[in-house]
């Protein structure tokens, strides 16, 4: 994915739209890689090292995964 | 008539004597979740294992405190304790997670929550977060917490682990937390509990934001070494508007700074100026993020209402809080004779709680009050 706004749109689809869940998930990356997948500023959304760290913490959650296997306990 | 839920609590400064009365306390109770919080005077593993004694069929972990509370008692020396029974918690099961054993704080806290799922047989990830929350208690000195909640973040996301680190009186010495007989003083204890009754969740600080914004640069660790592209400890003096020589405890405590989130400030309090032009902070902030200064409201009246929002969202008067109140927020309650007022704003329900080293919910956080409250 090439955007910022590209992940959010494929971890909404993924949380099936529950707002909530999201938000929840979203804090979690603001306060941990500082990313903001609800206010993504135009100058930040193809930003690659904001998209790596998005992807790579996304997917140590088990999402984005297109494989079963990678979650934790 | 069995009771389930006992915070109770002793100001006895030696331990057997401190047992004898939490014993007491705990009379009517046949608990499946023991909370405790002692001083660091205290032998934790031998109250972790008297608890244990008295409820063998319940998890108790535990830590060390920079100041131990309930809804009746407010000490430094004592220890307080919740005890929760069946009524409130359906199951639970806790683990302990060492760093300094040879695997990695990951792996280590990995491991941990394996062990907790395999006890309960959950997938952790999958289990419904409105009946289930974890505690975490960390050591409070070696500065793993950011990494640790992160971990429990990528472990189950959706999960809410809340808690506080661990305190030593503000001797900054040694801090440990407890579990199954055992002590740590580089590591973590979790209890993940399947509640029989609703719970909520409640984050406050006081503190509001200012309109004047730092941008971070340079950082290692919890140091600062840039703000605003200028050396950091100068530029954050003016910003405050005082001299570099003239920031101490009582200006970086008035003066913590904020990462907004959603309106809600969450807090990162400056400690100390280090030798070699380093700010050093009570958590970790990462490199370019954007925070607001923030100026002190009322902590009385914030706490006050902030757990009448948490009732108002509970629905009904809670059956127990467990609270982590950071040290210097204590500090400040001492400082500002607010001893008697604050003690008031928490007697509304049985609580149990101590001060703590920083605080803990989906990260690491300064300056705030974290509390479960359960219906």
């Amino acid at each position: 994915m090439e955007r910022l706004t590209n992940i959010r749109s494929a971890l909404l689809s993924e949380l099936a739209h529950n707002h909530a869940r999201f938000l929840f998930v979203n804090t979690r990356l603001i306060l941990s890689i500082g990313v903001d997948l609800n206010h993504i500023p135009k100058a930040q959304d193809t930003d690659p090292t904001k998209i790596r760290l998005a992807l790579e913490t996304l997917g140590k959650m088990g999402f984005l995964q297109r494989k079963e296997g990678a979650r934790g306990s | 008539m069995a009771r389930d839920v006992v915070c109770t609590h002793s100001s006895q400064r030696i331990t057997s004597d401190a047992i004898r009365e939490l014993r007491a306390g705990l009379a009517g109770i046949e608990p499946v979740a023991i909370f405790f919080f002692c001083s660091g005077n205290h032998d934790g593993i031998i109250i972790q294992k008297e608890l244990k004694q008295f409820a063998p069929m319940a998890e108790v972990i535990g830590c060390t405190t920079s100041g131990e509370f309930t809804d009746k008692a407010y000490t430094q020396g004592g220890v307080s304790v919740m005890a929760l029974s069946h009524a409130k918690v359906s199951r639970c099961a806790a683990a302990m997670a060492e760093y300094n054993k040879g695997e990695s704080v990951e792996a280590a806290v990995h491991s941990a929550t394996q062990r907790i799922a395999q006890k309960l047989q959950i997938d952790m990830r999958e289990v419904d977060p409105d009946r289930w929350v974890g505690v975490v208690l960390h050591e409070g000195l070696k500065g793993n917490e950011e990494e640790v909640n992160a971990v429990l973040g990528h472990i189950a996301p959706f999960l809410s682990y809340l808690g506080g680190s661990a305190g030593d009186n503000l001797v900054l010495k040694e801090t440990r937390v407890f579990h199954d007989g055992r002590e740590s003083n580089c590591g973590s204890v979790f209890l993940l509990m399947e509640l029989a009754v609703p719970y909520t969740i409640v984050k406050t600080c006081s503190f509001e934001p200012t309109p004047t914004v730092m941008r971070i640069g340079r950082v290692e660790g919890r140091v600062v070494y840039e703000i605003d592209g200028q050396p950091a400890v100068p530029t954050y003096a003016a910003k405050v508007g005082v001299t570099p020589e003239q920031l101490d405890h009582p200006v970086f405590m008035a003066n913590p700074l904020g990462l907004m989130i959603e309106g809600e400030p969450w807090v990162r309090a400056p400690i100390a100026v280090l030798p070699d032009g380093g700010l050093l902070f009570g958590c970790k902030i990462l490199e370019g993020a954007e925070l607001n200064l923030l100026k002190n409201t009322d902590l009385v009246g914030d706490t006050k209402n902030a757990l009448a929002k948490g009732v108002e969202k509970l629905g009904q008067t809670p059956s127990a809080g467990l609270f982590f109140n950071c040290a210097h927020r204590c500090v400040e309650i001492q400082i500002k004779k607010l001893d008697a007022p604050f003690c008031e704003a928490i007697a509304g329900f049985p609580v149990a709680g101590f001060h703590s080293y920083g605080e803990s919910w989906l990260a690491h956080v300064n300056q705030t009050l974290i509390a479960l409250l359960l219906g």
